[in-house]
């Protein structure tokens, strides 16, 4: 990782992984596992509701609907049998049912889909596929989205499955917007793109933005800012401003449903090895992360990190047998020994956050507010909800205080007194 | 396929630029060392002592501190070393040593402990140690008394700032300015306390932290320029030959030493680029305003002391967030 430099009156920054830096490297295909799980929003609670049991037979591409009367599913990746119906909490605390499928020798895919689907159909089959394509804010009468904003670039540093879609899946990707064009009639697509894959989406009928190459230009609230011209208020989420922002995976893998007929299974995930070598594998989703390890034969010790997505923003997880989602970007995984420290120290007012914050939040107030849990005192005073989660300030702090935990705990926290205060 | 393997799960990001404020701190004592080599060569190994002494006391009244309040040991992070390095540079060679012992104890007390430790005190804890003890044994911190005894320089001993003090009230400042050219404080051929004889020195050390990015430029050369603007004024404007001018007023006292080292105290001093501006143009001009007309020699120390106490106002100035909505009232 990019260490502080020695010159340090200039403000510092980060580039992010560009495919240039990987192009002699080809796509590893990982095959389908023996079992998959899928992951679907909802709790357990009143288990005889379930519309889904175990030893129920699957498709593969078809949507798990374990709550009847909810529109969240999952898309089965493998045909074969329900084996398990779990719990599961992510590390934002959102509840989850984990299916878990174990593959059949037979492969027979799901047909719902059709040729040539409407928006109805779309939504009822191909959401939360590679990429986590989302179309609820179309489907909210309540929300008017009159823009669809297409990100083809990565969010964090090393990762580049994003950019890998946009150069390989150009044919899609230019599918996908005419898709998106005709179910949704929102007429303004605005697809982003790093400046070196300009040339890949010439295809796409859209409006073509570039992004900048340093660290976190590609950030869609900035994004927003800088290239589409529009601030999100503070607090404020893009779909607020009738913008959905998808990514370009994520279209990319609409386009190819829709011209074969079968919801695409398959996501490309960064792989990161301990040394920092990355390599770009294609694997479906629901597969677990040991198969994924295993292309590079990567070993974990006891004390080694395992994080879900890129070295900035990611999740950092406890099991191996926890699955590909459709929005893992990245798996990287960081030897024991060389995990950076975090301390429990008190703000010194450096000013290197303040230097490096793309929004400009006065962090080293905000974190004596966020210290004491003057959640909002922080929000209204010292632009807590401006932030747009980089995690750059706890990147450069010298005190190695966890401050873009403690924004992520402050946001929580705030969500939840909001319904409370209703 | 389960395994029983333990990892270790924390929040984003997983990556660090690998600093941390003993950095700051190691490289703060760095470039402070061709000033003090520079004092102990001259003052010889009174000057050694004092510094050492200052040091090791600042450091171990930490450390019992931390003892006393049952919390981990600080003084790994430099900062109380670097606390007791810069108040040995504004110490004349020969002190008492059971001066620097309260001083010391003030300074980590005072100036830093009571607030909860390093990053919430409000003032620069070596401007108001060294503050506390000049008010209360001046004498002993006084440059002249302490050479008196036994030292004697082949160049004009007396201390250039006091020298031009009782020079103003005569309306002779420049006259008196004029027996200290610049290269003779540059080149540290003038007696001042053990840290501030040589202003090259203390030039190079400074411009080694700027470029580190230790030391904000924005509050460097803000307070140079503060200080440089108002001598020129009060020189041009006042009456003919009363007052010293910019080079004089820059190159003595505690005016480089502060613009390099006071400056680079985190907790006292601005993050954002306006509030940096008038910080360092304020505490200039204030260092100007109190050596012409007020009644001390030096009025870099008063000057910054003020100016601590007006930055968390100033801090409040600072560029609108991304998104922020103000609302209308």
């Amino acid at each position: 990782m990019k260490r502080r430099s020695f010159l340090g009156l200039v403000k510092p920054t980060l580039e992010y992984t560009t495919l240039a830096a990987l192009s002699s490297i080809p796509l590893k295909k990982v095959p389908a596992s023996k079992t998959a799980t899928f992951m679907v929003p909802g709790t357990m609670e009143g288990t005889d509701l379930l519309a889904l049991k175990v030893g129920d037979e699957v498709k593969a591409g078809q949507a798990l609907a374990p709550i009847a009367d909810s529109d969240d599913y999952a898309i089965s990746t493998i045909a074969g049998k329900v084996t398990a119906l779990e719990p599961f909490t992510d590390a934002h605390s959102n509840a989850f049912i984990a299916v878990t499928v174990e593959a059949a020798d037979d492969q027979e895919w799901a047909d719902s889909l059709g040729s040539d689907p409407d928006l109805a159909a779309v939504a009822a089959n191909l959401q939360n596929g590679p990429g986590a394509l989302c179309l609820k804010p179309v489907l909210d009468p309540e929300t008017n989205i009159n823009t669809i904003l297409v990100l083809g670039m990565d969010q964090d540093l090393m990762t580049t499955a994003v950019q890998y879609a946009v150069k390989t899946r150009g044919a899609y990707l230019a599918k996908g917007i005419e898709t998106l064009k005709k179910i949704t009639g929102v007429s303004e697509i605005i697809l982003v793109v790093p400046s070196d894959l300009t040339g890949n989406v010439q295809g796409c009928k859209c409006t073509i933005k570039e992004v900048g190459a340093s660290y976190p230009s590609a950030n869609p609230k900035l994004v927003m800012h800088n290239i589409v011209g529009k601030t999100v208020p503070a607090g404020k989420t893009l779909e607020d401003m009738g913008v959905l922002c998808l990514s370009a995976e994520a279209v990319a893998a609409l386009g190819e449903s829709c011209e074969t007929g079968k919801p695409c299974v398959n996501k490309i995930v960064t792989l990161v090895a301990k040394d920092g070598e990355a390599l770009n594998v294609q694997v479906p989703v629901g597969t677990p992360i040991q198969d994924v390890l295993d292309v590079k034969r990567i070993a974990l010790n006891d004390g080694d990190r395992l994080i879900l997505g890129g070295p900035m923003t990611g999740v950092a997880t406890y099991s191996t047998s926890l699955p590909v989602l459709p929005g893992t970007d990245a798996i990287m995984v960081q030897d024991g020994a060389k995990l950076p420290e975090i301390e429990d120290a008190s703000c010194v007012n450096c000013g290197e956050c303040i230097k490096v914050c793309p929004a400009k939040v006065p962090v080293n107030m905000l974190v004596r507010f966020l210290e004491n849990q003057l959640y909002v005192d922080a929000a209204e005073k010292y632009d807590l909800l401006s932030c747009v989660d980089c995690g750059f300030c706890s990147f450069v702090c010298p005190a190695r205080i966890p401050i873009y935990q403690y924004i992520g705990l402050a946001k929580f926290e705030l969500s939840r007194m909001a319904p409370e205060a209703e | 396929m389960e395994t029983n393997k333990k990892f270790v799960v924390s929040y984003a990001p997983h990556c660090h630029n690998g600093d941390r404020i003993s950095k700051k701190s190691y490289n703060m004592m760095l470039a402070a060392l061709p000033a003090v080599f520079f004092g102990i060569l001259q003052y010889g190994v009174a000057a050694l002592s004092v510094i050492c002494l200052c040091v090791s006391t600042a450091m171990a009244w930490e450390l019992l501190f931390n003892r006393i309040m049952k919390q981990p040991p600080t003084i790994g992070d430099g900062n109380a070393a670097l606390t007791g390095l810069i108040l040995g540079m504004l110490m004349p060679p020969v002190v008492p040593w059971w001066v620097i012992f309260t001083m010391t104890f003030v300074t980590i007390l005072l100036g830093k402990v009571v607030y909860g430790g390093m990053g919430g005190n409000p003032f620069n804890p070596v401007v108001l140690g060294y503050a506390i003890t000049r008010l209360s044994w001046g004498v002993f911190l006084d440059v002249d008394a302490s050479l008196a005894p036994g030292y004697i320089f082949d160049f004009n001993m007396a201390n250039p700032i006091v020298a031009i003090k009782s020079a103003v009230w005569t309306g002779a400042g420049a006259d008196a300015a004029a027996a200290f050219p610049p290269q003779v404080l540059l080149l540290g051929q003038h007696c001042a306390s053990i840290g501030t004889m040589f202003g090259l020195g203390l030039i190079v050390g400074g411009l080694y932290l700027i470029v580190r990015g230790y030391l904000r430029w924005e509050l460097c050369l803000s307070y140079l320029a503060g200080v440089i603007v108002t001598a020129a004024l009060f020189s041009a404007f006042g009456p003919e030959g009363k007052y010293a001018g910019a080079a004089f007023h820059v190159l003595t006292g505690f005016t480089l030493i502060a613009a390099f080292f006071f400056m680079a105290e985190d907790s006292s001093t601005p993050v954002n680029l306006i509030p940096m501006l008038i910080y360092g143009i304020g505490a200039g001009v204030l260092t100007v305003l109190i050596r012409n007309i007020g009644a001390y020699p030096d009025g870099v120390i008063y000057a910054f002391l003020l100016m601590n106490i007006l930055n968390p106002l100033l801090d409040n100035i600072r560029p609108k967030a991304l998104g922020k909505v103000v609302e209308n009232e």
